[in-house]
């Protein structure tokens, strides 16, 4: 996860998440508000309409105790024989518009007197609906109970009052049964309300909600959009002002992933400004700076060491030559020669140029041979030869404790360029591979360039002499593979013949 | 006027009641019968230019069990009065405790009431109101002889197995429950009186009393009564004599007052009414004597609707007047 | 014999015309005859006991010829002496007796009703009922 990501997630955690949290609870406290005042206006009805129900109600029981008390209850000793019970019953019925009747009856719950004409008297009271209430009737002569009058009360009478409409309906519960539910919305809010004259009656009232619950969606769209319109422009401005915070610092990563891929210490970063950023720019420029210095001085350092290394390398070189009878371009042209045949052979650059240094000092062991042997002019007698063939070893002991690689190289070709590919050469008469490569190409360059050359000893070989003695050579004296190479790349070698000339 | 209200609303259902006759009230049940009455008079003489709504009534009354009964009566009165010739008006709406007792019988011959109530004296004292009268005015034996309610306890009934001989003890030995609302302010009452039926048309009754006043009087009081009823004619006639002692004073002094009324029915809704009255009493400085003639016309479209017209001749002429009314009783 | 049937059956003709109707009471009450006088005053509210019963007079309807038969021979008062009568009555806290519609509802209540007394057509007696006075 970059930097940059997780500084957005960051910001849009701290401000996105607030914001949406806050939205969505104020839509839903909104929802809840809109949702109570939908409930609260349906319970204004329900109580108006309870309201109705328990004044009828509540009339009707007072209309009975207030028959119960009437003169005419007298008739009751006659057994309403002339109907007065009854006709006030059927009256007051009709005045009610009651569902249902009522009964007067003896102790014995014998009908007496009732406003349903179908009932024949002092017949047994048979309720239909519910017997809503019980009046007892008292004598008017001395007090005692009578009869009862007794309402049977069809809770049709309470639907009367049921205002129903296309999206809303009343019904009744009572001892959970449910009475007059005609039908049943999907979407819907109801309300409950018992009757305070009767407890065990419920009036439920059922409103549909669908024009509600499809606005209120219309609503959750808008502002699902608002809250959508909304995080997206939180998060744009995030990103402006993240893009703005932390561009120096992506530039400044850029710049060193830049310098350490191109190790150019030179470049510098530029932040305007004077906060946190800008100081870490400037101190990174700083440091840039210090590390290009140091870089640079080190660099001269190193050169200065390897010029020496090289000179002295040379120098050795050369004092080996003075001491023999080769003159002062032998060296160079044989390290030229050398550095090629290395390379062609396959070796590195920089072994190719170790042997190109190294190659000089093949003689550096002639400095321990005496004089008088070394200046002889003419040719040498067996003890004289033996002399001068020790140089190869005295060069090697000369070299041999030094642990630096060029030295190393030295000692190998100062041991062994006098080695034979046919074993037939010394101090020690290896033959082939098992002569150090540096070997065999010194001895190859240093033969090449001392028959081309004017010695003490000698006059200069021509080119042809030289060639055919190293066709001949091949696989004897030489590496077979050396002289292919030579052969092959012949004008190069001529090349730096010409070019480092002995000028007498 | 909250009565009043009250009354309206149980006449509004009358639609329960069992047919309803007027005068009879409004019977709801056998505890409870409802009833109401007022009187509008106008009287214009010398003295007097005067239109009163005089009783403004609603009383209830009933059987409670075990021989308990109860009567309660409340009145505000004069409820209206405009006086032409000062040019002044009056409204009274207070409700007065006119009536309120409770009856216990025990037999025919012994029975007890408890509270506020007529005073049993007479015929004239124990049907005062307008409509239940046959001329517009009253008396003065009426009104200034003896008290017109006792608030105590009375025992009453009858002595003899067909009812023909009535008697009545009353006593009172407190205020008036509704003290300022009784003719004579008394805080002692004790009487005692009998009536007795001789046939179906002719009665007769005689009382005696003694009482004590607001204004330290003493009075005794001896009175007789008798009626004569024979459709189309009616007569009665009621005296009485008080012996008044002072007790500030400390003096003595006396009324007599009575009346004879008669009336003859010339159908059963029209009448001519008669009356002759007598009142003196020595109390007055000047000594006051008054004799008084009365001839009036009743018409009653039913009993308990009376539209009357009287004119009185006064001994002092300057009090002669005529008064015309109307009274119902519901 | 003959003879004497002839005059019983004579005496029962003319006792038969003579009362038509008769005042009663139920047969649980011990009450002795009664006066014409006091059933008088007992439907007229001055008389209330019979031996120290209380009593509850039952009127039939108005409308009805037993009860103008009843007015005339035992209250021996008109209508609107009667109505006078009540009007007063009225005003003293008096009340008119019970009214029941029809005479064999008369004769029920008085069946049943301790103390109620009332009238009804001779017809229509039986052995719940015993006659006081007959008219």
């Amino acid at each position: 996860m970059s930097f940059r990501l997780k500084i957005i997630s960051l910001i849009l955690f701290v401000s996105l998440v607030p914001y949406i949290f806050t939205m969505l609870y104020s839509a839903n406290t909104l929802r809840d508000e809109y949702y109570a005042n939908a409930k609260d206006n349906l319970q204004t009805q329900l109580s108006l309409s309870i309201g109705k129900i328990d004044q009828y109600i509540n009339n009707l029981h007072r209309d009975m105790v207030f028959m119960s008390h009437m003169d005419v209850m007298n008739d009751i000793y006659s057994h309403d024989i002339d109907r007065r019970i009854s006709i006030l019953l059927e009256n007051k019925k009709k005045d009610l518009s009651l569902d249902g009747d009522f009964y007067l009856v003896d102790k014995n719950n014998k009908i007496i007197a009732s406003s349903n004409k179908n009932i024949s008297p002092m017949s047994e009271l048979k309720i239909k609906y519910t017997p809503l209430y019980t009046v007892p009737i008292k004598s008017n002569f001395d007090g005692k109970e009578i009869a009862k009058l007794i309402v049977d009360f069809s809770l049709k009478n309470i639907s009367h009052f049921f205002d129903n409409g296309d999206d809303k309906f009343y019904y009744i519960t009572v001892n959970n049964k449910i009475l007059f539910k005609t039908k049943s919305f999907i979407n819907k809010i109801e309300v409950k309300q018992v009757l305070d004259t009767k407890k065990d009656i419920h009036i439920v009232l059922e409103k549909n909600q669908k024009a509600f619950i499809e606005s209120l969606k219309r609503y959750e769209i808008l502002f699902s959009l608002v809250l959508f319109i909304g995080a997206i422009l939180i998060t744009l401005i995030a990103s402006f002002l993240l893009n703005k915070l932390i561009k120096p610092i992506l530039d400044l990563s850029q710049l060193v992933h830049t310098i350490t891929k191109t190790k150019d210490y030179s470049r510098a970063v530029f932040v305007k400004g004077s906060d946190e950023i800008a100081k870490l720019a400037k101190a990174f420029n700083t440091m840039l700076h210090g590390i290009d210095k140091a870089l640079h001085e080190n660099e001269l350092l190193n050169k200065e060491i390897e010029e020496t290394q090289r000179e002295v390398v040379f120098t050795m070189g050369a004092i080996g030559e003075s001491r023999s009878k080769e003159t002062g371009n032998h060296v160079k042209r044989v390290a030229e020669y050398s550095k090629l045949l290395a390379l062609f052979y396959g070796l590195s650059e920089e072994e190719s140029e170790m042997i190109k240094q190294a190659s000089p000092m093949h003689d550096i062991g002639k400095v321990a041979i005496p004089d008088a042997v070394l200046n002889k002019p003419g040719r040498f007698n067996e003890e004289e030869r033996a002399i001068m063939d020790t140089h190869a070893q005295l060069g090697y002991e000369m070299l041999k404790h030094s642990q630096r690689p060029l030295l190393k190289a030295a000692a190998i070709v100062a041991y062994e360029h006098h080695e034979k590919y046919d074993g037939s050469g010394y101090p020690r008469g290896l033959a082939a591979e098992e002569i150090h490569i540096y070997g065999r190409i010194t001895a190859l360059a240093d033969v090449f360039d001392a028959l081309g050359s004017d010695r003490v000893y000698k006059k200069a070989w021509d080119d042809e002499r030289i060639f055919s003695l190293f066709k001949e050579e091949r696989g004897k004296h030489f590496d077979p593979l050396l002289i292919d190479i030579f052969f092959e790349n012949i004008n190069q070698f001529l090349a730096i013949r010409d070019k480092f000339q002995d000028v007498e | 006027m909250k009565y009043l209200v009250i009354f309206v609303m149980f006449f509004a259902s009358y639609l329960f009641a069992d047919k309803y006759e007027l005068g009879h009230g409004y019977k709801i049940n056998n505890a409870l019968n409802m009833g109401a009455y007022f009187s509008l008079d106008y009287a214009n003489g010398k003295s007097i230019d005067r239109l009163r709504l005089d009783d403004m009534a609603v009383l209830a009354y009933g059987n409670l069990p075990s021989n308990f009964s109860y009567l309660a009566e409340l009145e505000a009165a004069p409820f209206y009065i405009k006086d032409y010739k000062n040019g002044t008006s009056q409204t009274n709406t207070t409700p007065h405790k006119e009536r309120m007792y409770l009856n216990y019988s025990y037999s025919d011959m012994l029975n007890f009431r408890l509270g506020k109530f007529i005073t049993p004296i007479g015929y004239w004292n124990l049907e005062p109101i307008n409509v239940l009268r046959d001329t517009d005015s009253n008396p003065l034996y009426a009104q200034n002889m003896f008290p017109k309610f006792v608030t105590g306890i009375e025992t009453y009934g009858y002595l003899d197995e067909d009812g023909r001989t009535q008697y009545h003890l009353f006593g009172q030995s407190t205020d008036d429950i509704d003290k300022n609302y009784i003719n004579i302010q008394n805080d002692f009452f004790i009487g005692a009186s009998v009536g007795y039926e001789i046939s179906d048309e002719i009665d007769v009754g005689s009382a005696v009393g003694y009482y004590e006043t607001y204004t330290k009087k003493d009075v005794s009081l001896v009175e007789a009564n008798t009626k004569y009823d024979n459709y189309p004619f009616l007569l009665q006639t009621e005296w009485a004599y008080t012996s008044i002692q002072n007790n500030v004073l400390n003096s003595n002094a006396y009324q007599v007052g009575g009346y004879l009324q008669g009336m003859y029915n010339i159908n059963p809704k029209n009448a001519l009414v008669s009356r002759y009255e007598y009142f003196k009493d020595t109390q007055k400085n000047v000594m006051s004597e008054n004799h008084i003639g009365i001839i009036g016309y009743s018409y009653r479209p039913f009993y308990a609707v009376s539209i009357k017209g009287e004119y009185q001749f006064n001994s002092d002429s300057y009090l002669n007047k005529a008064i015309i009314s109307l009274s119902v009783l519901f | 014999m003959s003879v004497k049937i002839l005059i019983f059956i004579l005496v029962l003709n003319i006792n038969s015309f003579a009362s038509e109707y008769a005042v009663i009471m139920n047969t649980h009450v011990k009450v002795k005859n009664l006066s014409a006088k006091e059933i008088k005053n007992i439907f007229l509210m001055k008389k209330h006991f019979v031996n120290d019963i209380k009593l509850i007079p039952v009127n039939s309807a108005a409308s009805l010829e037993i009860r103008a038969r009843f007015e005339k021979n035992i209250l021996h008062k008109n209508r609107r002496k009667l109505n006078k009568y009540w009007v007063k009555k009225h005003f003293q806290g008096i009340q008119p007796p019970v009214v029941q519609a029809s005479m064999n509802a008369v004769k029920l209540f008085v069946k049943n009703v301790d103390g109620a007394i009332g009238y009804i057509p001779m017809k229509l007696l039986d052995s719940n009922v015993k006659v006081l006075y007959e008219f």
